[in-house]
């Protein structure tokens, strides 16, 4: 302290002794915040309005839309453990552990897909995939451990070379896990999204299927 | 970036997880703040559970020019404030009983000192209490003081002087200060 605090110590301790909250106060308390971070429908409605300008560079007409891919899906090469999440088409019910779209909107994009419009959440080693109108989540592509691995292996990202894409991904961002930060990008396939290394072209690092 | 930058960051792109690890780290001085300016118990958590979705609402707008703990209290001291003035409103009987003064080293009466301390303390003009909690259950600086309620460094100083020499009387204690200052000046023991 770098000013003269004169207060009796054993008043100071008093002071300072506040009895300690029961474990299940302080979870209630912290769970009720963390629920503030679900946002409202009609706020998730005035974000992705927000996001309007943007978004509309974003969009993918995919539904009815021939896609001309130099490669087909089945020429893909996945990375070991690779997983392609799929919904059910119609969307289902949503789940209430996984409805609500979390997030900022900077960091967020919208896009149409089969008529549906979704919207891409960025969060650290993942990107959430929401349908807009429900808010369902629809499924997560993870990159994490395929960047672990890299930085593991060294192989270290390449800034200045990036993949050829016929169609202009969805999204291009990046990110880090322990070292070197990476380029990817979200690139659309036949059935949904896939996400990729900008460096290492038409290996998918995960991907999902979109209703 | 320090790990805390990271995990501030990481909660302001609405990682849950980040979110959550923020709010258990400074939990336990968010909640000591709001029951020391709230003192009712039962009112202070109410004001706990409002600063902490406060702090949540607010996340996005945090800007990194303060400390974020100091941001964090901040929003404490709000909360608790607005639930002192929302009792205000609320009669509350005014007894005149007299403070037990803090027993010393008896570790047994310790819960009877903490409501004596809790006692003085309601007794303490709000916004000598507030000054007072900020500056030795938050540990800010006197200019953190300064910015959070919006008042010049020497109004810290004196509010923080005044308050100290009031919750020692109530109490029955000599402040140290004082007794120091009486004692350079030649006055009365």
């Amino acid at each position: 302290m770098s000013e003269n605090d004169d207060l009796d110590p054993a008043l100071l301790r008093h002071l300072r002794d506040v009895p300690p909250a029961s474990a299940s106060m302080r979870d209630a308390h912290i769970s009720a915040a963390l629920a503030e971070m679900a946002p409202s429908r009609s706020a998730a409605i005035r974000r992705t309005r927000i996001l309007g300008g943007v978004a509309a560079a974003m969009v993918l007409t995919l539904g009815g839309v021939a896609i001309s891919r130099q490669q087909s899906e089945s020429g893909r090469r996945p990375l070991n453990g690779v997983t392609t999440t799929t919904m059910p088409k119609g969307g289902g019910d949503c789940a209430e552990e996984s409805s609500g779209i979390q997030g900022d909107a900077a960091d967020s994009k919208e896009i149409t897909f089969n008529g549906d419009t979704y919207v891409l959440v960025f969060r650290d080693d993942a990107v959430d995939v929401f349908q807009a109108v429900e808010e369902c989540l629809v499924g997560t592509l993870s990159y994490r451990d395929a960047m672990l691995e890299r930085d593991k292996e060294s192989s270290l990202p390449h800034p200045t070379h990036k993949c050829g894409y016929l169609t202009e991904p969805v999204a291009r961002f990046s990110d880090e896990a322990d070292g070197d930060p990476y380029n990817l990008v979200l690139v659309q396939t036949d059935d949904g999204l896939s996400v990729e290394f900008d460096d290492i072209c038409d290996v998918s690092i995960d991907a999902i299927t979109l209703p | 970036m320090t790990h805390d930058e990271l995990l501030v960051r990481r909660a302001q792109r609405g990682d849950q997880k980040a979110v959550d690890s923020l709010l258990r780290q400074h939990y336990d001085t968010v909640r000591a703040v709001c029951h020391r300016i709230v003192i009712n118990s039962d009112d202070a958590d109410d004001a706990t559970q409002m600063a902490l979705i406060a702090i949540v609402r607010a996340l996005p707008s945090f800007d990194g020019r303060s400390k974020f703990s100091t941001w964090v209290y901040r929003i404490a001291t709000n909360a608790a404030l607005d639930e002192v003035r929302r009792i205000r409103r609320r009669a509350i009987p005014h007894s005149d009983e007299t403070f037990s003064s803090l027993p010393v080293n008896d570790d047994s009466a310790a819960v009877d000192a903490q409501l004596a301390v809790s006692a003085a303390l309601s007794k303490v003009p709000e916004e000598f209490r507030v000054v007072l909690v900020l500056r030795h259950i938050a540990d800010l600086e006197y200019d953190e003081i300064a910015v959070i309620l919006d008042i010049p460094v020497g109004t810290v100083r004196s509010r923080l002087s005044r308050g100290r020499t009031q919750l020692s009387e109530l109490l029955g204690n000599p402040d140290p200060a004082a007794e120091r200052q009486t004692k350079e000046t030649g006055g009365p023991p």
